[in-house]
């Protein structure tokens, strides 16, 4: 060893490092464990993903790059990019204008040119990302970034409140912070022009413009939920607003119609969102696909008066839900639902038609090195191709085929 | 709070404090990192302490914790708490000046350092705990040990 190496060694052995253990360590310990599984019940998916690497969806025209492992021919005609610099967990990709906008696990935000496949921009706004409990925004998965007003927003908290905050898509910094009213917020709910969000006591919602966040309507929910109230989605032109929550029934959904100044509840069914995986999500036509351990369900308001009807799911698709191990999405005006195989080595991703379930498309992932496939359902997209991200892939699925043109 | 963990934890802490420390260079961000570092191994203690060395998941956790966090923050502050040495060993001016150095890199090029001259950690390992390449590793090292260079007079790069 060099004398820098002896001295170096010297130093950092040194006894004056050793530090006593403050009184109150453990439970302080305890109390801030006790808040992560609070926050991991927020969001799910986050802290399910494990170990998740590259995916190579299967093609006969297929650059593999740095991929490694050979593709195996498919009938799909598809890009896939590899992004250096992202690490192994990240969530994304979000698509504004053309470009891809992805959260890094340590708060970077990354702008990715898809034709290049290339990261363009990287910033770092200063706060703490949270995780929603369902997608923001359908198709974003479950992730704190997303798009309303043709403006990219992050929901975050900072200094003990929650906010949300603007990006500007070309910098990458915070061009405005919007606190939320005081509460709790599992999430929020964005559609084209408006963010929504509740407080987890369920008894006032708030929706703000989508491009300034000014708080533009107020309303109170009756009857309120008892807790653990989430924001599934809202559909302003149907009217109709989805949640999910505890009653005095137990865990259920329930629909509620958008009125001046109130969210009244016209139905609720049993379920418990908390027990599986990526399970609800909105149909679209103001109806609700909620999927159980062993069931897939589609609901909608009555049209007259109050009560939940039932609408029929197709039977390819509730067969495959039954089967276990599948996650529904949204993204691209397409219902998704993705499946890996038991031993997660392979998976089947099925575009599906967002009203009826029935299948339009299926396209075979296959993993590359051995490694796992999970997260395989497009987190954003539009009618001409959708993007999924299970690792350092980008993966751009695009027309013209049976779902995508 | 799991019986076990407690148990496990109580005869642990210090020495993660320790390590915590050497890593900051600042009392209360050690503590603070070895909190959350601590309550994310308590969520999923069952799973550590089956399959995981408990200590080197935690060791992982109080690095990662240190490299992600507030890098302009801590670049605020140039130098941290030296400790006070414990005996009277030859040189102390010499060791005192070791820390001051050590305060002044980045919190990933300190993070080589102590993975290296302290936790003994091949190039191999450190990438692993750091989660980046071997190269890096390697730049990462040399950069540390240029910067420290210019305290020394007499210091040589080591292979």
């Amino acid at each position: 060893m060099s004398h820098v190496d002896d001295r170096l060694t010297e130093a950092l052995h040194d006894e004056g490092w050793a530090l006593p253990v403050p009184p109150g360590t453990l439970d302080a310990i305890e109390s801030r464990s006790r808040w992560m599984r609070r926050r991991r019940r927020l969001g799910m998916a986050a802290g399910a993903v494990a170990a998740v690497t590259a995916v190579a969806v299967v093609s006969a025209r297929l650059p593999s790059g740095d991929s490694g492992g050979g593709p195996v021919a498919a009938s799909r005609s598809l890009n896939t990019f590899t992004l250096r610099g992202l690490g192994d967990r990240s969530s994304g990709p979000v698509l504004l204008n053309g470009a891809l906008y992805i959260r890094k696990r340590n708060g970077d935000v990354v702008k990715v040119n898809p034709r290049s496949g290339k990261i363009v921009k990287t910033g770092r706004p200063n706060m703490v990302p949270m995780v929603p409990k369902f997608p923001i925004s359908p198709g974003s998965l479950t992730a704190s970034m997303f798009v309303s007003g043709g403006s990219l927003w992050m929901f975050g908290f900072h200094k003990r409140q929650f906010a949300i905050y603007r990006l500007d898509p070309g910098t990458l910094r915070t061009t405005l912070k919007v606190v939320l009213p005081p509460g709790f917020y599992m999430g929020l709910a964005a559609t084209p022009d408006s963010i929504w969000a509740v407080g987890d006591d369920g008894r006032n919602i708030y929706r703000m413009d989508g491009r300034t966040g000014a708080v533009v309507g107020r309303f109170t929910m009756r009857p309120p939920l008892l807790s653990d109230v989430a924001l599934v989605s809202v559909d302003e032109k149907a009217g109709v607003a989805w949640m999910s929550g505890l009653s005095k029934n137990g865990g259920v959904v329930l629909a509620a119609r958008i009125r001046p100044g109130t969210l009244t509840v016209v139905g609720e069914e049993p379920h418990d969102a908390s027990t599986v995986l990526n399970a609800v999500v909105p149909g679209g036509d103001g109806s609700l696909w909620a999927g159980s351990r062993g069931s897939l369900d589609r609901w909608a308001p009555e049209a007259a008066g109050s009560g939940l009807k039932r609408l029929p799911v197709d039977g390819g698709l509730a067969s495959a839900w039954a089967a276990g191990g599948a996650q529904l999405g949204l993204a691209g005006g397409r219902l998704w639902a993705a499946r890996p195989n038991a031993a997660f080595t392979t998976g089947s991703l099925l575009c599906l038609d967002h009203t009826t379930g029935r299948t339009l498309e299926t396209y075979k992932l296959v993993a590359n090195n051995g490694k796992s496939v999970v997260n395989l359902l497009p987190t954003s997209g539009d009618a001409h191709q959708v993007y999924l991200s299970p690792g350092r892939d980008v993966l751009e699925l695009h027309g013209p085929d049976r779902c995508l043109s | 709070m799991d019986g076990e963990f407690r148990e496990w934890a109580t005869a642990r802490l210090p020495a993660l404090l320790r390590y915590a420390h050497v890593l900051t260079g600042d009392r209360h961000q050690a503590e603070d990192v070895v909190q959350t570092a601590m309550a994310r191994t308590l969520t999923v203690w069952p799973r550590v302490q089956r399959k995981d060395n408990p200590e080197a998941y935690v060791r992982q956790a109080i690095v990662r914790l240190v490299i992600n966090g507030r890098r302009g923050a801590w670049r605020e502050r140039l130098t941290g708490v030296v400790p006070e040495p414990a005996a009277e060993p030859p040189g102390p001016e010499d060791r005192l000046a070791m820390w001051a150095a050590l305060a002044e890199l980045p919190p990933r090029q300190r993070a080589v350092v102590v993975l290296r001259y302290y936790e003994d950690l091949s190039e191999a390992r450190i990438a692993e705990v750091l989660g980046c390449s071997p190269g890096t590793v390697k730049s990462q090292a040399a950069k540390a040990l240029a910067r420290l260079r210019t305290h020394f007079a007499t210091m040589e790069v080591s292979e």
